[in-house]
């Protein structure tokens, strides 16, 4: 089980997160939603070690990262917002670089990558460097190194931009069945509709703030409000209605 | 259109992989590199003054003295000139995100055009004056006792003929980058631009020493030499010759050398610039399928990885691929590791037999081959560092930084470190290891295994506090006072090669004293290493560099 505990971040004067506290069981999908500028990155930077937290702890299995550090990271696969990735080598020495940098056996390895660049469809793509890929190319490339290790935590920010119908469809199939596997799957995203057909159950962040938890299945039974109405209650977006016309009316208006 | 000209003009400032703050760096350290040209011409004016007034005056009265320094003085600015616009060659021609982003608004594509080819005209024009400025007070002294031409018609001349100069090697520059973009498919465009760029560095780099030699070429110049035909300096000495009007055979060839190859410069420049114009879609647009990982040289047929070095292996590889296919990684190696090879030539072509210390040409040469190895491996090993300081895709560090631990980071540095050994080290020993077989024979080994354990010691002392991954770390340059950095630079350089160059010599003159040697800088590195291991283990890897905090007292004060 992943736990949060009280997470804080500031950033100089500005408190990026507030106290936020969340659990992510065994077999868990939890859609982690929120605007720009909540939190969400903040959460996600600092659940897979790459920021540290002003205070509060984060534990997985109840061991922290500070106890090993080298234990957690291992059992973590990241796939980040943007395709950041060393465009000047190819997939398969991308993914190379990945896995010896996490320990793997390079017997293992080789055969890993080889069937997961085939699986992925990046087969023909495999000795062109990723220079040339696609945004879609590239997001498969940071899924097959986020899953090579096989870990416990997959933690995914935003994903499912720029890929393909198909592409896509695999995604969703493939999440499912590695939570029905007892995986842990943390999809931080603005997408409503993924979240649905996806997440076991939600956490919604606004200006740093924990502000509603619920399963799923809280959502659209009955008369309880939609997974968008609920996000639109408690984050309190402004009414962008006047803004839409003020644009309008910048533009000239007919 | 001039929104566009400002546009590319600041586009051809950015490489890239530097931060913000590395980007104001960057100007900073541009604007210290004119300052430095600037004082550079100040200098060699100052040194020319003391050759012309001292007890051994050098004359450059005489027609082919003169016309030898005004070779050098229109030669300068071409090398600047030629410096400057390679290390904007990656932005000579409009590219795929101008198309992509400039096409689709309301902006014709010749305006596109029209602004890149200003913006360039405007970045060539800034290094054109200020080299020329700098040249200026060397051109006032070396044309001043000159009774032929009036001052200012030759200096009307001279500026015709040298800028005409400097503008050939941006037209052959843009002619070449052109000529590969169009004719190389797009597949191998980027290893064929790569390695052109690199090799064109190489060059430029070696020629510094010949540039330096330009005042030397009196007697050739004298003589009507053909081999002045290869000069491009005296193409152009030509032309000044002939617009000031004294038409002898021999410069009106160099002037017409200079008229042909302009002129072809000018012709392929401005065609590959027409056929991109016209087929800008098709010649950008055309389908990549860049093929790196399949060719036989790129496969690790020696590359044995167990699971207890896999970080390190992953480190040495990253370093591998990043040399051989980034633009600015190789080219940084390759220009610095140059300079060291020109200060080598610079010194071979120095050698001469000094009868009044008794020490013949042998002797001599003797002396040159002992010293090159260790001023070559100064020169790499600073080659390796800067190209391994200098990020590639910072954001994407993410992969790095997640997978740090303390055990990993000892075996990533001890990679970093072997790259930097068989890179700085053991490559400048191979390319060397010929020459002074052929002079020393058998004594040959004794020295050589000194000297790589000197240069051994060198990258030791240099990485004693490294802690980055290779290309990992956000950069920025001119952190430190550049009057320091070079003062101790040279300090370590000619303590380095004096020091190194007199037990390689002792290695060759006693076997024994080698063994000795080589016991002491093996005790030295063991030393170095532990420790170097010991602070890894213990200090994280850097992935932002940031300007150094501590403070350092003036001491004005006399308490």
């Amino acid at each position: 089980m992943l736990e949060a505990r009280a997470l804080t971040k500031r950033y100089g004067g500005l408190l990026a997160l507030d106290k936020v506290s969340f659990q992510l069981k065994r077999g868990e999908i939890v859609g982690y939603l929120g605007p720009n500028g909540s939190g969400k990155s903040t959460t996600v930077n600092i659940v897979v070690g790459l920021v540290e937290p002003s205070a509060g702890s984060i534990a997985l299995d109840g061991r922290t990262m500070a106890e090993d550090p080298r234990a957690y990271k291992a059992r973590i696969g990241y796939v980040p917002e943007e395709p950041y990735l060393y465009t000047h080598l190819t997939a398969t020495e991308y993914l190379t670089l990945v896995g010896r940098l996490r320990d793997i056996p390079e017997a293992t390895l080789e055969k890993k990558i080889a069937k997961l660049l085939t699986l992925l469809q990046l087969d023909d793509s495999r000795y062109s460097t990723m220079a040339a890929y696609s945004k879609g190319m590239r997001q498969r490339v940071l899924l097959a190194a986020a899953l090579m290790h096989n870990p416990d935590l997959l933690v995914l920010d935003e994903r499912f931009s720029g890929l393909d119908v198909n592409a896509g469809l695999l995604f969703r199939a493939l999440l499912t069945l590695l939570a029905s596997e007892g995986r842990m799957i943390l999809f931080s995203t603005h997408r409503f509709d993924m979240v649905e057909k996806l997440c076991s159950r939600v956490v919604i962040l606004s200006s740093g703030r924990l502000v509603a938890e619920h399963a799923m299945t809280a959502f659209g039974a009955g008369e309880s409000p939609t997974l968008e109405e609920t996000f639109v209650r408690v984050t309190k977006p402004p009414d962008f209605m006047p803004v839409a016309r003020e644009i309008v009316e910048t533009i000239g208006g007919r | 259109m001039k929104t566009l000209v400002r546009h590319f003009f600041y586009g051809l400032f950015d490489f890239g992989v530097l931060s913000e703050a590395g980007s104001d760096a960057l100007k900073r350290v541009l604007i210290g590199i004119i300052a430095a040209m600037l004082t550079f011409g100040l200098l060699l004016a100052r040194i020319l003054v003391s050759a012309i007034s001292g007890p051994a005056a050098v004359s450059v009265t005489p027609p082919p003295y003169h016309a030898a320094f005004e070779a050098f003085v229109i030669g300068f600015p071409m090398l600047i000139v030629a410096f400057a616009t390679l290390l904007v060659s990656q932005s000579l021609f409009p590219d795929e995100t101008d198309f992509r982003v400039l096409l689709v608004l309301p902006v014709s594509r010749r305006v596109v055009f029209l602004s890149k080819l200003a913006a360039l005209a405007l970045f060539a024009a800034i290094f054109i004056v200020a080299a020329h400025t700098a040249m200026l007070p060397l051109f006032a002294i070396i044309s001043g006792g000159q009774a032929r031409d009036s001052l200012t018609t030759r200096f009307a001349a001279h500026l015709v003929a040298s800028v005409s100069g400097s503008a050939l090697v941006v037209m052959a520059l843009i002619a070449m980058n052109g000529a590969v973009l169009v004719m190389v498919p797009r597949s191998r465009l980027r290893a064929a631009a790569t390695a052109m760029r690199s090799a064109m560095l190489c060059a430029m780099v070696l020629c510094i020493p010949l540039a330096a030699k330009l005042p030397a070429t009196a007697p050739l110049l004298a003589a009507e030499s053909r081999s002045m035909y290869l000069v491009p300096p005296a193409w152009f000495l030509g032309v000044e010759e002939l617009l000031l009007g004294h038409r002898s055979p021999y410069f009106t060839r160099l002037a017409g050398i200079a008229a042909i190859t302009s002129a072809v410069s000018l012709a392929v420049a401005a065609g590959t610039y027409l056929r991109l114009y016209r087929r800008f879609d098709r010649i950008m647009m055309r389908p990549a399928h860049a093929s790196v990982g399949s060719r036989w040289w790129n496969v690790p047929l020696f590359e044995r990885v167990n699971r207890r070095h896999a970080n390190g292996a992953a480190i040495t590889s990253f370093i591998r691929m990043t040399l051989e296919r980034s633009p600015l990684h190789q080219g940084v190696f390759v220009a610095v590791a140059a300079c060291g090879a020109g200060v080598i030539l610079n010194s071979l072509l120095g050698v001469k037999a000094l009868p009044r210390l008794r020490r013949t040409y042998e002797d001599e040469l003797a002396a040159v081959l002992t010293w090159a190895p260790f001023a070559l491996m100064f020169a790499m090993t600073i080659a390796v560092r800067a190209a391994l300081v200098l990020p590639i895709e910072p954001r994407a560090n993410w992969v790095f930084r997640m997978t740090e631990h303390d055990s990993a980071r000892v075996d990533q540095v001890e990679a970093v470190v072997r790259s930097m050994i068989r890179l700085g080290v053991v490559l400048p020993l191979l390319i060397l290891l010929p020459f002074q077989w052929v002079m020393f024979h058998g004594q040959a080994i004794a020295s050589t295994a000194v000297t790589l354990a000197a240069g051994i010691v060198l990258v030791e002392i240099e990485m004693s506090e490294w802690r980055r991954l290779p290309f990992t770390c956000s950069y920025m340059p001119g952190k430190r006072f550049v009057g320091l950095t070079a003062l101790v630079g040279f300090t370590v350089f000619v303590v380095f090669t004096s020091v190194g160059a007199g037990l390689a010599y002792s290695s060759r003159m006693h076997p024994i004293g080698a063994l000795i040697f080589l016991a002491i800088l093996g005790t030295i590195v063991w030393e170095r290493r532990l420790r170097r291991a010991r602070l890894t283990r213990h200090t994280p890897l850097l992935f932002e560099d940031a300007l150094p905090t501590e403070i350092e007292p003036l001491r004005l004060s006399v308490d």
